[in-house]
Formats: C-alpha cells, sequence, structure tokens
C-alpha cells in the first residue's frame, strides 16, 4: 500500500466500482478498490497504480479505517444505494469528499438530512454521480438555463440491445426497488404517489426506438423541485423503459416472489429471495456479438423569451469498442469517475450535500462525456 | 391384506391411503415416510388400528426389508428417483409392488428387472397414476377397436374455477414441471424411439366443452416406454404433450432460461445449496394455499389413429385438485387388485399389460372418474 491514493472506490469490486476503476487508471490515478470479493477484481489489480483493501460497508468503523489507510483525496461509492448514509457518516469522520450513485427517493432524503453536517465538516457529498441520476440531471441543468421559466420537466432512461436475451441491466437491488416502489411524481407542485398504469406511455426514443414507459420513484423527482424552484417548476415525470424480453423477466420475477426481502429457510440457512435472485443473475453471460444502446432523454415545457418552448436533450450511449462487457453501463461508472475527478481538480468548492445538477459546471463535464463516446444532443443537435 | 405406503404423507401418498382406508375395508395400512411427527400426525388423524405409522430412511436397506417383508403390496409414492432403488428391496423381501412412474429413463430400468420378479412370484406394475397409468389403459382399451394403429396421442387438460387468493398458482412440485419443460422428450416416430427438443412438437388440441382449446408440447413421459409394445398393431407414432395456458409456460421458461433451475451450488453462509432446490422452495410456495377450497376438471386423453378420443374425467372434491385424485387413486385400486388375487401375471409389467380393463374402470367409476369414448361415457 502507499501511504496516500487519488481515490478509493468503494463496492470496487462490483461492476460499477470496476468500471470507474478503469476509466480512472486509463487516466493514471492512483486508486485503492475497497470491497469484499478481491478475486473478481485480479486483472484491475495487476496495475501498479492499484491496490485492495477488505472492507464491510455494514461496519462504519470499517470503512473509516480503510479512508483513513488508503487517505484519498476523494472518496467514491459505488456500493448497493443501502450503504450510502454509512458511507457518508464514515466520511464526516474522516472529513473527506464523496460521490455516489443516488440513493432512490427515500434514501436520498435520508441523505440530505446531512448537509449542515458536511458544511460543517468543509466537505461535500454529490449524491446520484451515475448516468440517471447523474448525467440526467446535469444536461436538465444546461437546458434550463436558457429558459426564463419551466413549469413541467419530463425525464428517464430507455434502452434496447441488439440480441433479445436477458443480460442484467443495472443493480437487480434497484431495479425491483423501483418497479415495485410506488412512483412519486411532482404534480401541481406537490408529491403524489401516481398509480404506476395510469403513468405509462409508449414513445419513439432516438436510436431506441418504441418503447413503454412506466412512471417509477427516482431522485430526480426530489432534486428538480428543489434546485430549479426558481424556473416555477410544477411538475416531473420519470419514466423507465425496458425493452419488452428484458421487462418480461423481470416482471415474472416479481410476480413469482423472487424480489422478496423477507428470509426463507431453505437447509437451516436463512436466504433472502432477492439474493438468490441476485446471484443466480450475475451468472448470465453476455451472449458473444451483444451489444446494448441506451437513450437518457429530458423534455423540458416553459418559456424562453416570453414564448413556450419546448426543448428534448438525450444522451445517447452504445457499447464502447474495448467495453463490450460493461454494456451501456459505462455511463454509470464513467460518470461518477469524471464527477470525481473535477472534485479532486478543485472544479466544485461548495460544500454540504448536493445532486450533481446544483454544482458540477455543465459544459466541461459535457464535454467530458464526449471524450468518452457518450454523445449528448440538443432538439436533435450534436453538442459535444 | 397388509399395503405399505411409501411417502404416506406426501400430496399423492395421502390420497392413496385415504382410498385404501375407506374401499379396503378390513386391510391394514402402514404410513411410512422420513419424518416421523409428520406421519404419526396423519395416521392418527384416522383414529382406526388398521392404520400405522412408521419413520423410514429409504437408503437404509434393511431397515426398508424390514419394514416391506410380510406385506402384500408396496405402493411406491416418493419422487421417482427412488423406484429401482426401492424394487430390489422388494425383491429381497418378497412383495408386490405398484409406483407411480419412472419418467421414461427410469422406467426402462425398472423394466429389466422383470424376471427377477418372475423367478419371486410377484408382480411389480409401474406407472400407475392418471397419466401414466390411466392413459396407458386407455390406450389399450381403444386400439381394441381398429385393425391397424398408426398414432396414439396422449395429452391433457385442466379447467380451472378455483377462486385462489393468490396470483399465480403452481398446479405440482416444480421439480416436476422443470423435468417436463427442460429434459429432452421420448418421442415413438415412424417405429422408432428418438428425442426431440424439450418443448418441441408443438400442436394444439380442442379438447371440447370447458377445456377448450389448448396448446400441448412433448414432454419426456413413461408411458412413451411401454405402449408402443403394449398396443402393437403396427404402431407406427406415440407421442405425450403436456398442455399449460400460455402465460404459465412463459414464466416456468423465464425461470429455466435464466439459470433458475440449475443444479449449479451456490453458496450462502459458506454452505452449498443447489440453485434448483432453492428455486424449488421459492416456488412451491405458489402451490395451492392450504385450505383453498378447490374447484377443477381434468381430462386425460388418447387419441387413436387421429379419429378415436378416449378420455378419462376427473373431478376435484374440494380439498385435492383433480390431477391429485386421479394420480392417487388408480394406484389404490392397482395394490387392491394385486393383493386380491384379481390380477394373474407376475413380472415387471405397465399398468395396460397388468390390468383387466373392464374392472379398472368399474373402480375408477365407483370414485366419480369417467371413462369416455367418442363422447359418450362408457362406465
Amino acid at each position: 500500500m502507499k501511504s496516500k491514493y487519488d481515490f478509493i472506490v468503494l463496492g470496487g469490486t462490483g461492476q460499477q466500482g470496476q468500471i470507474c476503476a478503469r476509466d480512472l487508471i486509463e487516466l493514471g490515478y492512483s486508486i485503492v478498490l475497497a470491497g469484499r470479493n478481491k478475486d473478481a477484481v485480479k486483472n484491475l489489480l495487476k496495475n501498479k497504480n492499484v491496490d485492495f483493501i477488505y472492507v464491510d460497508l455494514n461496519n462504519i468503523d470499517n470503512v473509516v479505517s480503510a479512508i483513513k489507510k488508503s487517505n484519498p483525496a476523494v472518496v467514491i461509492n459505488c456500493a448497493e444505494l443501502t450503504y450510502n448514509v454509512n458511507v457518508m457518516k464514515a466520511c464526516l469522520k474522516t472529513k473527506k469528499p464523496l460521490t455516489d450513485l443516488g440513493g432512490l427517493q427515500k434514501i436520498t432524503l435520508e441523505q440530505f438530512k446531512l448537509h449542515d453536517d458536511f458544511k460543517k465538516a468543509g466537505i461535500i457529498n454529490i449524491t446520484g454521480c451515475g448516468s440517471t441520476p447523474g448525467i440526467a440531471n446535469i444536461i436538465t441543468a444546461h437546458v434550463l438555463e436558457k429558459y426564463d421559466s419551466a413549469d413541467t420537466i419530463e425525464l428517464g432512461f430507455a434502452w434496447n440491445s441488439n440480441i433479445k436475451k436477458f443480460v442484467v441491466p443495472y443493480s437487480m437491488h434497484s431495479i425491483f426497488d423501483e418497479l415495485t416502489q410506488e412512483p412519486v411524481t411532482y404534480h401541481n407542485g406537490k408529491f403524489v404517489n401516481e398509480n404506476r398504469l395510469v403513468c405509462t406511455g409508449t414513445y419513439d426514443f432516438k436510436e431506441v426506438g418504441k418503447q413503454t414507459t412506466y412512471c417509477i420513484v427516482h431522485s430526480e423527482v426530489y432534486t428538480f423541485s428543489k434546485y430549479f424552484k426558481n424556473k416555477g417548476l410544477k411538475n416531473i415525470h420519470y419514466m423507465a423503459g425496458f425493452p419488452e424480453h428484458s421487462f418480461n423477466v423481470i416482471k415474472t420475477l416479481i410476480n413469482l416472489g423472487f424480489n422478496s426481502k423477507d428470509p426463507v429457510e431453505i437447509s437451516g440457512i436463512k436466504i433472502k429471495p432477492v439474493d438468490f435472485t441476485d446471484k443466480v443473475l450475475s451468472k448470465i453471460k453476455m451472449p458473444g456479438g451483444y451489444k446494448e444502446i441506451e437513450n437518457i432523454w429530458v423534455r423540458v415545457y416553459g418559456k424562453i423569451n416570453g414564448e413556450d418552448t419546448k426543448s428534448e436533450i438525450n444522451c445517447i450511449v452504445k457499447t464502447l469498442k474495448g467495453w463490450e462487457d460493461a454494456g451501456s453501463n459505462i455511463d454509470t461508472g464513467r460518470t461518477i469517475s469524471i464527477i470525481s475527478q473535477m472534485l479532486k481538480k478543485g472544479l466544485i468548492r461548495q460544500t454540504g450535500v448536493f445532486g450533481p445538477e446544483a454544482v458540477v459546471p455543465h459544459r466541461e463535464f459535457i464535454k467530458e462525456l464526449g471524450k468518452r463516446e457518450m454523445y449528448v444532443y440538443e432538439n436533435g443537435r450534436k453538442i459535444n | 391384506m397388509k399395503f405399505v405406503v411409501l411417502g404416506g404423507y406426501g400430496i399423492i401418498g395421502k390420497i392413496v391411503v385415504e382410498d385404501l382406508f375407506k374401499t379396503c375395508k378390513n386391510c391394514e395400512i402402514i404410513v411410512a415416510g422420513r419424518d416421523f411427527a409428520k406421519v404419526k400426525a396423519y395416521a392418527s388423524s384416522f383414529k382406526s388400528n388398521r392404520i400405522k405409522a412408521k419413520e423410514i430412511d429409504i437408503n437404509n436397506e434393511n431397515q426398508l426389508v424390514n419394514l416391506i417383508k410380510n406385506s402384500d403390496v408396496v405402493v411406491n409414492c416418493l419422487q421417482y428417483y427412488f423406484n429401482v432403488q426401492i424394487m430390489k428391496s422388494c425383491l429381497k423381501a418378497k412383495t408386490n409392488y405398484v409406483d407411480l412412474g419412472g419418467l421414461f429413463h427410469e422406467t426402462k430400468k425398472q423394466l429389466k428387472l422383470n424376471n427377477e420378479f418372475k423367478k419371486i412370484g410377484k408382480l411389480a406394475i409401474i406407472g400407475c397414476g392418471g397419466a401414466p397409468g390411466i392413459t396407458n389403459v386407455l390406450a389399450t382399451y381403444g386400439s381394441k377397436f381398429v385393425k391397424k394403429i398408426s398414432s396414439v396421442e396422449i395429452t391433457f387438460a385442466d379447467a380451472d374455477y378455483t377462486k385462489y387468493n393468490q396470483e399465480f398458482v403452481l398446479p405440482y412440485s416444480f421439480k416436476t414441471i422443470a423435468d417436463e419443460f427442460s429434459l429432452k422428450p421420448a418421442v415413438f416416430k415412424n417405429g422408432k424411439t428418438t428425442f426431440a427438443e424439450p418443448q418441441s412438437g408443438r400442436k394444439t388440441y380442442d379438447f371440447g366443452s370447458e377445456f377448450g382449446k389448448q396448446e400441448g408440447f412433448y414432454s419426456l413421459h413413461s408411458e412413451i416406454a411401454t405402449i408402443p409394445k403394449s398396443v402393437d398393431k403396427g404402431i407406427k407414432n406415440c407421442e405425450f404433450r403436456v398442455t399449460f395456458p400460455q402465460d404459465f409456460i412463459n414464466k416456468i421458461n423465464v425461470l429455466i432460461e435464466n439459470g433458475f433451475a440449475s443444479k449449479e451450488n451456490l453458496k450462502f453462509n459458506g454452505k452449498d445449496i443447489s440453485t434448483i432446490d432453492i428455486t424449488s422452495e421459492l416456488m412451491n410456495r405458489l402451490l395451492p394455499k392450504q385450505g383453498t377450497e378447490i374447484d377443477d376438471r381434468e381430462m386425460l386423453r388418447v387419441i387413436i389413429n387421429d379419429k378415436m378420443t378416449i378420455d378419462a374425467i376427473t373431478k376435484s372434491d374440494g380439498k385435492n385438485s383433480a390431477g391429485v385424485l386421479d394420480t392417487a387413486v388408480p394406484c389404490s385400486i392397482a395394490a387392491q387388485m394385486i393383493a386380491k388375487n384379481e390380477i394373474k401375471g407376475t413380472g415387471v409389467l405397465p399398468p395396460e399389460k397388468a390390468i383387466n380393463y373392464s374392472l379398472f374402470f368399474k373402480e375408477l367409476r365407483k370414485r366419480k372418474i369417467t371413462i369416455i369414448k367418442n363422447g359418450r361415457i362408457i362406465n
């Protein structure tokens, strides 16, 4: 171990952690991967700038000691969202700035309660630094800059693959949470629980094609209402779009109770069905030649120079050459890498707890996306 | 007369015990199973000294031989994996034997014990439930009416009126369903047994009346191992198809295609557990909840030469589904026929070879299972 590293990546042995790590390593940063399964990162550890440290995120002291040992400029949390608050507490104790991938609605709200503590400690937590939340928030801020006022924002993601076989799209825990918790939308200036069925629609998405979308609970609904209040924002709808072949598998597993968190005793061992499901699905390999395409989209309805104006901004992400195993997940792991680098370089100076739309310089960020072949289109025109 | 029912507190075993108790007035029945508390609880619920409980470890041969010695018939209601093993114990104990079928491959192995059973002068009837079982007898019965047989098709359909308190219902054990969906089915084609792709041979049957049209696909079943030989008459094709609602097929396939029926071990708390064992445990929670008032009908159908239909229709009794009843009842009937010396043969025989159909149909009728040939009730 060195005495100082540029970054520590918590959940560094998981999919997003590894994607983020690779992005950082290729730029020459020194990092520590923190997790439980060292075997999973054998290849990354061949690099001289990379070390591994065992960490149990259930145990805050354990996280504190891992951060102290690696003494990083920034803590990057790529673990499951259930650990977000634990990691924040560890950062408060070590006074290290933090980025994470977001906490859906519930945990995000918990995280914002620590705003004053972070401010007092003189550090920042940027929460929701993946694709969505993440890219979606920052490109929204980019579009909104031109608006005098905006009353409605619709946003979400849609994706598809060339081979219609189920491949785990992103954290199964998150997907199950998103699709089973009652969706929350911001409607006429109030948060309301929406019936998922009322809130479906079929849209034609750039590059992805026609897809049915469902309202789901997501942190953007909360953070947009907070940061874009000055624009007179009244309605925010978040919609998820899965291709039929993938949605069918997820829906079936939910229908059969394979997403349940209530432990079942099998051969004397208590097993949560959702953990079992996650293990089984993690063995699925991408078929040869499998490619994904994702569209992170935002539609804004408001006024520019007094005129009703609708804008659409999209970030299109395709399976990248050399990153085939990651599919379109590169837009999550590589995004948290970009934002963490900006923090380290001193491009973000605020203290407290923030969504990325409030603090990340959007022009520079969009430029960085472009370098990674994640292209942003504003009303159909490529801007990076 | 004395019967030993192995797996006597299982879904099927329970009904076999009940049927033996009700229809064989002076018979003694031993309910045997792995979990003594469960066996005891079930046996004593009859409040009769004709029914006794015994704990049994199937893998302990001495214990098993001692248990079944001096009984007239051993009725095996366990999962089919134990069939040959248990038959060997019957040979040692010199007892007759009945079971629910061996899913083709086990059936083939069981048939090889024919000479040994002959030598001791005892009879083993294998595959004597609903399908296989009733279906086999329907096939030989129907074959009487034609000179030449080109094809025998076997299938079944369900009509379910139960008001379930659950969104999804698993009709029977997940492992059996996973086998039906993923093992290569045996098909007798142009006079030869071949193995087709799982779920191939899709065909829609019109079962008429309340059963309607249902799509079926080939599935591995033991009928194919015996019926072509039994009916003869130049038979060219013999096929077995299972039918399920499309939505059910889709859901089971989601599990199979995504690795949930794999036998690979997963580690939990340092312990290895096979994937399918966990899936099975999770899925079996979706069997009809106890206390659900079951209201369904099952039709077992044999089609001969694409023309003649012979059906067996069973109705649920409120507690048990039609599929459970028509599986359990034939086993009890056959066991009693053996014990009463109503069957002359010895060796290992499929039901269609061993059982007199008119006697069998009469017994089924007593239990409200009707046999229908080309739309007319014949029992």
